[in-house]
């Protein structure tokens, strides 16, 4: 390949060579040292190709063996210049062609931000676009270390960034920082640990602070169940704040409503689909071609294409293709059963998000009410859970302290 | 008596060639003698060749320091010819020397 472009830039003729001693011309050809490729026989002349400037050592060698030679065709990028050398635009848009893809892949057209695992990388990139360091930027002009030490100290999480050019990709890597384990030790910080929910306290156990409940206890929302004080010692009464530490497990009471009407109105979707193409070149966007809506009903899906040229240069168009849908309205008619299911299981989704995670579900109870087009219903689950959640206190409240720990026993 | 005579066979053999082959050097430097490389039946390449006696589609015949070397096949070409080398290329039939 090297060898053939080698060859193309400094010219190569094909020669026909025809006469009585074609092996003499040959040897004497070689004897010379005379490059030649692709020598082939064409009716009892041979023909050739060479370079453009040894053509003219042929003349003795011709003159010797007896030999006519005859140039058949002449290639390569000098006889090309040479043909096209009244052509005064063709150079100049040469170079105005070099200079634009110069020109074009010497801007940012993509910002990427690779290992944000916690941190939202869309985020990362606003932020940045804010600083100027964004789509459609001076690769030249952006002080690439000025924004990592900006992004640090921007996002306390990001612990590590480096930022570089991939092409005309704006490549941001980052590190995290490794969140800390929740501190036993002291912080300073005086809390009281509180209900979440009204509850009944199934267990509790304090690592510090006063404890306000027992088990058995009935609770409201709000109230505290664990105070930030702590006694002294055994002998003195005296209280000093702290940081109260507890755990503390109740039942739970959740309770979701709703109804379910009997007749149902399904989407069918159809295998009919009209697109819209539209190109979009930063906030605007052009339309290309919109085929004609005959559906009734449909939904839209989008679907946006970042052109690249590879993937190391991304172009700022991308192509936007919105997918119309149709589908028809089917109605359905449930039975009773049906429904039902149906509700028990929106109404369970409903309690379940509003659920801690690692919540003990301890009795579901459902309540159905057929009604003329439907059916309505109510969902009580119990469910045993942590009910505590911390809250700052306020150190100076303290004198209350006994009368609300007789209060809530 | 076989070993005798595989001994006398030996000593027919020239001073340069027993140099070669006691000195592991490549012969085809020490002799002067072609070096051919056969790239299945469609490339033959033939350094070290005295000159050419024959050139055609179908039949190329080389000299050589051991004698005439003649390639037969359909289609033959030389993709490259220099001084040192000839390579060509083609649907190879025969090789033989004479």
């Amino acid at each position: 390949m090297f060898v053939s472009l080698w060859h193309y830039l400094n010219g190569y003729v094909i020669v026909e060579v025809g006469g009585f001693a074609l092996e003499r011309f040959m040897n004497l050809m070689m004897n010379r040292e005379l490059d030649v490729w692709d020598v082939c026989v064409v009716n009892n002349k041979i023909q050739f190709k060479m370079q453009a400037k040894d053509f003219k050592s042929l003349k003795p060698i011709v003159r010797k063996a007896h030999c006519r030679v005859k140039v058949i065709r002449k290639y390569g990028l000098p006889f090309f210049m040479y043909r096209h050398r009244r052509r005064k635009f063709m150079p100049i848009g040469l170079v105005v062609f070099l200079i634009m893809i110069w020109s074009l892949s010497s801007f940012v057209w993509l910002v990427d931000v690779e290992g944000a695992n916690r941190l939202n990388s869309i985020d990362i990139v606003n932020s940045l676009e804010e600083q100027g360091y964004g789509v459609g930027k001076w690769k030249t002009s952006l002080n690439l270390r000025q924004a990592e030490s900006y992004l640090v100290k921007a996002y306390p999480d990001i612990i590590w960034t480096a930022l570089h050019f991939e092409g005309t990709r704006l490549v941001v890597e980052i590190a995290e920082t490794v969140p800390p384990p929740d501190m036993m030790f002291d912080t300073g910080v005086v809390t009281d640990i509180v209900a979440k929910r009204d509850a009944l306290v199934t267990s509790i156990a304090v690592y510090k602070g006063m404890p306000k409940v027992k088990k058995g206890d009935i609770v409201k929302k709000g109230d505290v169940l664990v105070a930030g004080q702590m006694p002294l010692g055994a002998e003195s009464e005296e209280l000093y704040a702290t940081d109260s530490k507890a755990k503390v497990t109740g039942k739970t009471v959740y309770s979701a409503q709703g109804e379910v009407s009997l007749t149902q109105v399904k989407k069918h979707y159809t295998n009919e689909v009209s697109r819209k193409y539209c190109l979009k070149l930063f906030n605007h966007s052009f339309k290309l071609w919109d085929q004609k809506i005959k559906m009734q009903n449909y939904d839209t899906q989008v679907r946006l294409h970042q052109l690249h040229i590879t993937r190391l240069f991304p172009l700022p168009f991308a192509y936007e293709v919105d997918y119309r849908i149709g589908y028809n309205k089917e109605t359905k008619v449930l039975t009773m059963e049906e429904a039902k299911d149906m509700l028990l299981s929106q109404l369970w989704k409903e309690v379940e998000e509003s659920l801690s995670k690692n919540a003990n579900v301890l009795k579901r109870e459902v309540l159905f009410k057929e009604t003329a087009d439907g059916v309505t219903g109510t969902l009580h689950v119990v469910a045993e859970e942590e009910i505590g959640y911390k809250v700052e206190a306020n150190p100076l409240a303290q004198p209350e302290v006994s009368s609300e720990g007789e209060n809530a026993q | 008596m076989k070993p005798k005579k595989n001994v006398k066979v030996e000593a027919k053999k020239s001073l340069k060639e027993q140099i070669s082959l006691a000195l592991e050097l490549p012969q085809e430097v020490v002799m002067d003698i072609p070096n051919i490389t056969l790239i299945g039946n469609t490339e033959i390449s033939v350094e070290n060749f005295a000159g050419l006696l024959e050139y055609g589609q179908s039949k190329i015949r080389l000299n050589t320091k051991i004698g005439f070397l003649s390639i037969e096949g359909e289609n033959l070409e030389a993709k490259r010819m220099t001084a040192q080398v000839i390579t060509i290329r083609g649907n190879i039939k025969q090789i033989s020397f004479n």
